[in-house]
């Protein structure tokens, strides 16, 4: 895996973005953009360049209206901006920083002054990375927390909302883990959890998807943009999953190693919805799992045509 | 943080210095003589359309576009010790006296720059073997392709090696123009040119089979 930071630079002059090209490339991953259309379509590449160098004066949209809209999206308004701009007057770089920038450099520049502020800024940010990876990942399983989960929720829920598009949601619940604890020890337990994550993981693979530890031995599964019957495909494949590690379970009901129920939902937001509706529609959907007998899978759609 | 200030613009007193200060553009160069070559290099080609382009604004009075062009030469010229330009770019970019004046002016030490710079440019080899492409040409083209499509700034870097490499073969030009686009990052230019050299490449190795 690459683990190079992303730098885009953004200047209309072809000189320019050879000049800080020269300079970074050596240490960063680089991508150009000459005006402010292409820097809001690199902005939102995934992954998102983790630092933006951004000139002022470019035909069409200037610097301070393309910082304004990338603040405006979710999908940028946390990545870093800093101006590189020949305007020098104390008026300019007052607006750009009151704007959001995290710094102002002018041109022309000594070429080892900027590479320093850069290596600080991206020293910063990837600190404050580390840290929102930690506040987001559960400890136990490596895979992200409820927090992580929420927060995507509400994320993909809004924009389902305004695009129209269908948004699946999977509970899972590991059958009898209460009992599996009380037989072979929380160690075990643990270490079933972890199996379990990890062969959820296996299964989905688009970036867009999410497994996260919900809580105890609950999972939830968030599935964007794609229809019932890939999500119910996605959830039974989990299911296969867990049931193939064959963690020997003596106490579980279902079968004799350890199982999985899912409860799932996939439906068009509403636009009057609230998200809590649609964890209410999953957590009753695993309910029927758990009554019909668990290690199963048990999926309606709401509303239309999802 | 404070800003990270520019060097001052060279004042009046400097009109008589040489259009190229070597020692300034080292100093921005990090003392490094082939990176301070390169880029005389490079500001040749960014500007060497700049004359017309001053000459047209000029005649038709186009008065925001020379301020434009003052606003660009102000910061490039820094880089390159470029003062005297540096100095009238400075001035017509802050108008700061009639701007036909100021323009004639920048228009004149622009060509300065630029004639002092010709020595500098690499001599074009031409020629016509076909002998010398690299074994795994075809994928170095697919990987190219996807460097481009994201502007990814090694596209340049790497298309630039490849051109030397390959001194002598007629596709060394196909290659600069497929870089020359994406440096002013006309994607969908540099694309169509590197799919075309991608089909020649195919034709002529099938030929030669």
């Amino acid at each position: 895996m690459n683990n190079r930071q992303r730098i885009l630079i953004v200047d209309d002059e072809k000189f320019n973005r050879q000049i800080l090209s020269d300079l970074l490339l050596p240490d960063y991953e680089v991508f150009l953009a000459k005006d402010g259309e292409q820097a809001i379509a690199c902005a939102k590449a995934k992954p998102p360049p983790d630092l933006i160098l951004l000139d002022v004066i470019m035909p069409g949209m200037d610097g301070y209206e393309v910082l304004r809209r990338l603040r405006a999206d979710e999908r940028t308004g946390d990545i870093p901006v800093i101006f590189v701009t020949g305007m020098c007057e104390e008026e300019d770089e007052t607006k750009g920083l009151d704007m959001g920038a995290v710094d102002y450099v002018l041109k022309p520049f000594r070429t080892a002054v900027v590479r320093a502020r850069v290596r600080n800024h991206m020293s910063y940010i990837w600190q404050r990375k580390q840290l929102e990876q930690d506040a987001f990942i559960d400890g136990l399983t490596g895979i992200p927390n409820r927090r992580r989960f929420d927060q995507t929720l509400d994320i993909e829920w809004r924009r389902a909302k305004r695009h129209g598009t269908p948004l699946s949601l999977a509970m899972v619940d590991v059958d009898y883990f209460k009992q599996y604890n009380d037989t072979y020890g929380h160690g075990a337990g643990d270490e079933a959890l972890r199996q379990i994550a990890k062969a959820m993981l296996q299964v989905i693979s688009r970036s867009s998807e999410l497994v996260a530890r919900y809580g105890g031995e609950e999972f939830v599964i968030l599935l964007p943009e794609i229809e019932q019957e890939e999500a119910v495909q996605i959830a039974e494949q989990l299911r296969h999953a867990v049931e193939m590690l064959r963690l020997r379970h003596e106490k579980s009901n279902a079968a004799p190693f350890v199982t999985i129920s899912v409860g799932g939902v996939s439906l068009m937001p509403p636009a009057n919805a609230a998200v809590a509706e649609l964890l209410l529609l999953a957590d009753n959907r695993l309910y029927l799992a758990k009554q019909a007998g668990r290690n199963q899978v048990i999926w309606k759609s709401d509303g239309p045509s999802a | 943080m404070n800003a990270s200030h520019p060097v001052e613009p060279p004042d009046a007193d400097s009109s008589n210095a040489s259009p190229l200060d070597l020692t300034k553009a080292l100093q921005f160069a990090d003392h490094d003589e082939d990176k301070m070559h390169n880029r005389l290099v490079s500001f040749y080609a960014c500007y060497e359309a700049g004359l017309e382009q001053l000459d047209a604004m000029i005649v038709s009075g186009d008065h925001e576009g020379l301020r434009r062009v003052a606003h660009s030469l102000k910061s490039a010229s820094g880089y390159i010790g470029a003062l005297r330009l540096q100095l009238a770019a400075s001035q017509l970019s802050t108008n700061k006296a009639p701007v036909e004046q100021l323009a004639a002016t920048l228009r004149q030490e622009l060509q300065a720059v630029l004639t002092t710079i010709l020595p500098h440019r690499p001599t074009q080899i031409t020629g016509s073997s076909l002998d010398n492409l690299p074994n795994d040409f075809a994928v170095t083209l697919e990987q190219m392709e996807a460097l481009i499509r994201t502007g990814d700034a090694r596209a340049s870097v790497r298309l630039a090696e490849l051109e030397r490499s390959m001194i002598g073969n007629p596709m060394a030009a196909d290659l600069a123009a497929i870089r020359d686009a994406f440096d002013d990052l006309d994607i969908a230019l540099a694309l169509s040119k590197l799919s075309a050299l991608h089909e020649a490449y195919a034709t002529n190795k099938e030929r030669s089979l």
